[in-house]
């Protein structure tokens, strides 16, 4: 930078305790780990190296006094804000006309600047701004904050951002103005939470710590593969024939591919569970459904995958002893659609990112991926959460009460006006096991990890609040149970991102695939047409073995 | 004819339950079901306006005329008064055949026997003339002659055919000529969907693929006469004497290699 406006804010700086920008060729190098400065002191003045310079301070003023046109165009290529929380980058624009001086707004910029829609920040607490600010911060992996047009804001608001950066981040102030930004810097100076002195930077400093990423654009939008329809409608047990005998020798052999390796993890689940299978058959429903909702058929994102893995698991599943029985009739014509996990839709996930209330984002993410309303989400306490929001543990002791499902309508005999077809269905799926999400430990799909992870600090950074709290309470009031106040937001913020719920609902649906269910059943197997029948012990006492050992027909 | 009775109508024609539409929707059922629909179809994204499109068996700028300056396939006219000339005040034997007819009279006749068929199929019983044109609101000499050119131009109906049901009333049909002897059998022997393998099924299924004989087996089998018809009917055993899984259940169930094609 130079010209007389930029002398005279070297000068002004040196003479409010701020370490000026210095040359950027010099080759002398000032070590990372330099002590922190106190607060008044004279600060340093040695040449530093524009990388190093950066990587040691928290705190950066990047000096932009002429606002040049190329840091202009840097800030606009930055990269779309999807990708931008990918990268642990967020740019914040602050809002303009005055606005900007209120810590207040500046929350809502940074929340706007992570991704947040800012038509429904509106809603959101002002006392909770920056608490949420803070916990999706984390959640995102955020490691560089971005603050464009720092000198139109106010000292308070700039403390307010250093503060939530902290150690773990680092700051950049655009700076492009002539004004002295002296006592900006001198009031963060003063601020222990820095540890570190705010440092004056050139923008090319800036772009050569934070280089452009390469343009990634959104991938457009892909209709789900059609393939699954011409694919053999036969039951599992003669399914995989059926292909070989109707599909080209080429699509059999990468389906034939999928098929043994979905029969071989099934084989290799049944025999870890192998002494339940043969002892208490009927206790292995809701493992089994935890299985197959996280690992086997849920992760399948293409509905022709997910088929012709659940096929597959169906017939390694019968030498077990275990019918996985798959009706499709109720599912609509698309039934195939419907077995992966709601959570893998990425316009989903992406509308649950766009809120800004950790509760609602995060139980509406569970009840998405369990398909069920939040009746056992009292068990959960924060210790059970990963820090990542990967999976959750099984709770020790639970709170539930007893299945949401098993109260009727008040009148009863539903089965009764069921026509042939749902009455057929409804005794089928008699068996059908009960669907207790918090006795088994929970996998979420990898982008629904922040969503978790976000509520997770969120609550742990509540005055008073442990690992041992509840991961959910009543969004309004501390009462427990919380499932009024859930479910409630729940239905809300599945309404926004266009996914409406049958299982949600505070009465029997008339619609859904739990038609003709006595009792009306929800959870993950009955969104899919599944039902888990565990054979009589009686009947396959002694059938247990491999198919590899069958007698030669 | 209300809205919500052309959606219902051709949702029926569709197979579309309401669940899947308020799913396509974004919206609960419920909300479908109330008169007070809250569904706005500018705000609905592309992909479901093709998508309910494609369902409803609509272009979709019927139901957003803005796709008509973006679509390269346009929409085509639906001649809802087609003839330009009503034929009813011309002679029927000079139905097609009169040249001083005003327009192409080839093109009314044949419209008409059109209408002809597509009411035939959507009335599911034989139609009398005079039935058809009770609900079409045609003449009966308009009617008689759209029936005739019809019959007398059977390359128009597809693979549908006009059959007369005795003793003056009209239907469609298949035509025979399109299917080998052998396809056709194969096709009239199909029997409907049958329902997922059931518990008890599954249990003699798994007994007899492990090769059970014993008289425990023969007592469960003996219980359950209908599973074992079922099954065999299913191809999944075989239906003669010896108890045993058919070859394509043994190789979907790997309990041996592939049948050969």
């Amino acid at each position: 930078v130079t010209g007389r406006a930029s002398s005279n804010l070297r000068r002004m700086m040196l003479a409010n305790g701020v370490q000026p920008q210095t040359g950027r060729r010099r080759s002398t190098t000032r070590p990372a780990d330099h002590p922190a400065q106190q607060p008044g002191s004279v600060p340093e003045t040695g040449p530093v190296a524009g990388s190093d310079r950066a990587a040691a301070a928290r705190v950066l003023l990047v000096d932009n006094a002429r606002d040049t046109r190329a840091v202009t165009a840097y800030l606009a290529q930055h990269p779309a804000r999807q990708q931008r929380c990918r990268s642990g980058r967020v740019l914040i624009r602050p809002t303009p006309a005055g606005l900007s001086l209120d810590p207040h707004v500046l929350g809502l910029d940074l929340l706007t600047a992570l991704g947040k829609n800012p038509n429904w920040l509106r809603q959101v607490d002002p006392d909770l701004v920056w608490q949420y600010a803070r916990a999706w911060s984390d959640a995102l992996g955020v490691t560089e904050i971005i603050l464009d047009r720092a000198h139109q804001v106010t000292e308070p608001v700039v403390r307010a951002l250093a503060e939530l950066a902290g150690p773990d981040r680092r700051l950049w102030l655009i700076w492009s103005s002539d004004r002295d930004p002296a006592p900006l810097c001198a009031g963060l100076n003063t601020e222990l939470v820095l540890r570190q002195a705010v440092r004056s930077v050139t923008p090319d400093d800036l772009t050569a710590a934070l280089p452009v990423l390469p343009y990634d654009p959104a991938p457009p939008y892909q209709a789900p593969t059609q393939d699954w329809r011409t694919l053999p409608t036969a039951d599992f047990t003669t399914f995989r024939a059926a292909c070989r005998r109707h599909l080209s020798p080429h699509r059999f052999a990468a389906l034939d591919a999928t098929y043994t390796a979905a029969a071989d993890t099934t084989d290799t689940w049944c025999a870890e569970y192998h002494d339940t299978l043969t002892t208490q058959p009927e206790q292995i429903g809701g493992t089994l459904a935890a299985w197959l909702r996280d690992h086997q058929i849920g992760p399948c994102i293409n509905p022709s995958t997910a088929l012709i893995t659940l096929r597959a698991t169906q017939a390694a599943l019968l030498p077990a002893g275990i019918v996985l029985r798959f009706d499709p009739r109720a599912l609509g014509t698309d039934a195939a659609r419907r077995l992966p996990g709601d959570l893998h839709n990425p316009s989903i996930i992406s509308g649950l990112l766009a809120h800004t209330r950790t509760t609602d984002t995060a139980a509406t993410a569970l009840s998405l991926h369990l398909n069920q309303p939040p009746w056992v989400f009292d068990c959960w306490r924060l210790r059970h959460v990963a820090p990542d929001g990967s999976h959750l543990t099984a709770p020790e002791t639970h709170h539930h009460r007893g299945p949401g499902h098993a109260i009727d309508r008040p009148g009863g005999g539903l089965i009764d006006r069921l026509d042939h077809l749902d009455r057929e269905r409804a005794l089928s799926a008699s068996s059908n096991v009960a669907e207790i999400a918090c006795l088994h430990p929970i996998h979420l799909p990898r982008p629904a990890w922040p969503l978790l992870a976000a509520h997770r600090a969120y609550r742990l950074a509540q005055p008073g609040v442990t690992d041992d709290d509840p991961l959910f309470t009543h969004p309004v009031t501390d009462r427990t149970p919380p499932h009024p106040g859930l479910r409630e937001a729940i239905n809300r913020t599945l309404l926004r991102v266009f996914h409406p719920a049958p299982w949600m609902h505070h009465d029997p649906c008339r619609q859904g695939p739990d038609i003709g269910q006595h009792p009306r059943a929800q959870g993950w197997l009955v969104q899919r047409g599944l039902s888990v029948h565990p054979l009589d012990p009686t009947v396959t006492t002694g059938l247990h073995r491999s198919p590899a050992e069958t007698v030669d027909w | 004819v209300s809205s919500e009775h052309w959606l219902v109508t051709r949702m029926r024609a569709a197979n579309l339950s309401v669940w899947e539409l308020g799913d396509l929707l974004g919206v609960h059922p419920h909300v479908l079901e109330r008169s007070e629909t809250h569904v706005r179809i500018p705000d609905l994204p592309a992909h479901v306006l093709v998508e309910l499109a494609a369902r409803l068996d609509l272009h979709p700028a019927d139901l957003l005329t803005d796709f008509d300056a973006v679509l390269t396939n346009h929409r085509q006219p639906i001649p809802t008064e087609t003839p330009a000339t009503p034929p009813d005040t011309t002679d029927i034997s000079q139905v097609g055949t009169s040249e001083a007819a005003a327009g192409d009279p080839d093109e009314y006749t044949n419209t008409d026997a059109d209408v002809v068929l597509v009411a035939l199929m959507h009335g599911g019983i034989p139609l009398s003339v005079v039935e058809l044109a009770t609900a079409l609101s045609w003449s009966l000499d308009r009617t008689q002659a759209a029936v005739d050119h019809a019959r007398h131009h059977p390359e128009r109906a597809g693979p549908v055919v006009l059959r007369r049901v005795p003793p003056q009333s009209w239907t469609v049909g298949a035509r025979l000529d399109r299917l080998t002897p052998d396809q056709h059998q194969a096709v009239v022997a199909l029997e409907p969907h049958r329902v997922p393998i059931t518990p008890t099924e599954a249990a003699l299924l798994l007994a007899v693929l492990n090769n059970q004989r014993g008289p425990s087996f023969t007592q469960f089998r003996d219980a359950q006469p209908a599973a074992e018809q079922e099954l065999a009917r299913a191809g999944v055993l075989t239906a003669d004497g010896d108890l045993r899984g058919t070859p394509e259940t043994l190789y979907s169930l790997r309990y041996r290699p592939g049948p050969d094609r």
